[in-house]
């Protein structure tokens, strides 16, 4: 597979990534443009799906919020940072390793355990980072995945 | 059905039943959708006694087949518990839409109009236990959703399972 290839595969997941978070932040923008607030019932339903929402846990800006939790946006934000690296390093994908995948959902289920133990208070750092580890790494599977496919290769590590 | 197709239906359904439990309904798709991907592939490799490494076509079809039972599943399960209890999220939080609507800074036909609708959703649930246009909305909001997470979960699990068979 050619460079060209490689970036237009990375393009259309960057892109799909760039409108996955702009839904995200769909309330918060709506304070700058009040008309697209119509759609905000909706599209927040439609996150209800993949995150609990709790008011809590999201970021909120004067009454406007996320639609998901410190720890799903660390997720997507993971997701596209690592897909913004792929078009400078674009082996990066080479290092996706399950060692990693299971340290990262790992320390996502020591923080949940930690915070319901009250062993520390719910931290948005700890979490957001937490998620991103994961998004990181998951993004990397995904796009192993994709590219191997593309390029006819049965395993790439091979 | 195709045999081959067995271990994403048994997958699918078992997270749209997870996906009904109210503490696990948050993180349906974030967790219990992949999840259920990853299982489908490991039992299909399991009853099928396979050594071979998972294909990319074989992780996406079982990936969006267990998304997409999912998402039938909670939406019948969904569709059922309303009838039988006449309520929902939806008749829960109808206070709290309204309030959102009447904040929006739109033309006040249209808000009205929303708060009509709404309104007549919650009626029809807490009349009859059902509503076309609720159950229409959350089969879509399922559909689109889990079949977009089973897919990445699929394709994910395929390289975690490949990877596993490199190393032992």
């Amino acid at each position: 597979m050619n460079i060209n290839k490689f970036n237009y595969l990375n393009l259309i997941l960057f892109i799909l990534l760039t409108i996955w978070i702009f839904l995200i932040y769909f309330d918060l923008l709506s304070k700058y443009i009040p008309f697209i607030s119509i759609f905000s019932p909706a599209i927040k339903n439609l996150f209800s799906l993949l995150c609990h929402q709790e008011s809590n846990k999201v970021f909120t800006l004067d009454n406007h919020s996320t639609f998901v939790c410190f720890r799903c946006l660390g997720l997507y934000w993971g997701a596209l940072f690592t897909s913004s690296l792929l078009f400078a390093f674009r082996n990066l994908y080479i290092q996706a390793n399950k060692t990693i995948f299971f340290i990262s959902l790992i320390l996502i289920a020591l923080d949940v355990v930690l915070v319901k133990l009250n062993v520390y208070n719910y931290n948005i750092y700890i979490t957001f980072l937490t998620g991103f580890l994961l998004g990181f790494i998951c993004f990397l599977y995904l796009y192993k995945s994709i590219f191997e496919q593309l390029s006819n290769k049965k395993n790439i590590d091979e | 059905m195709n045999k081959k197709y067995i271990s994403p239906f048994v997958s699918g359904f078992a997270a749209g039943v997870l996906q009904i439990v109210p503490l696990l309904k948050g993180f349906a798709c974030c967790l219990v959708i992949p999840a259920a991907a990853y299982f489908s592939l490991l039992l299909d490799k399991k009853a099928n006694k396979s050594e071979e490494n998972i294909s990319f076509k074989k992780a996406a079809v079982f990936g969006i087949l267990t998304g997409l039972t999912a998402a039938i599943f909670a939406t019948v399960f969904e569709v059922i518990i309303t009838l039988i209890t006449k309520n929902n999220d939806i008749v829960f939080a109808l206070p709290e839409l309204n309030k959102m609507f009447s904040g929006m800074p739109v033309d006040p036909k249209i808000k009205q109009e929303l708060i009509n609708i709404m309104g007549n959703i919650a009626k029809e649930i807490k009349t009859h236990g059902f509503s076309l246009f609720y159950t229409i909305s959350i089969l879509f909001n399922n559909l689109f959703v889990n079949i977009i997470f089973g897919f990445i979960g699929g394709v994910i699990s395929m390289q975690i399972l490949n990877k596993r068979k490199d190393i032992s």
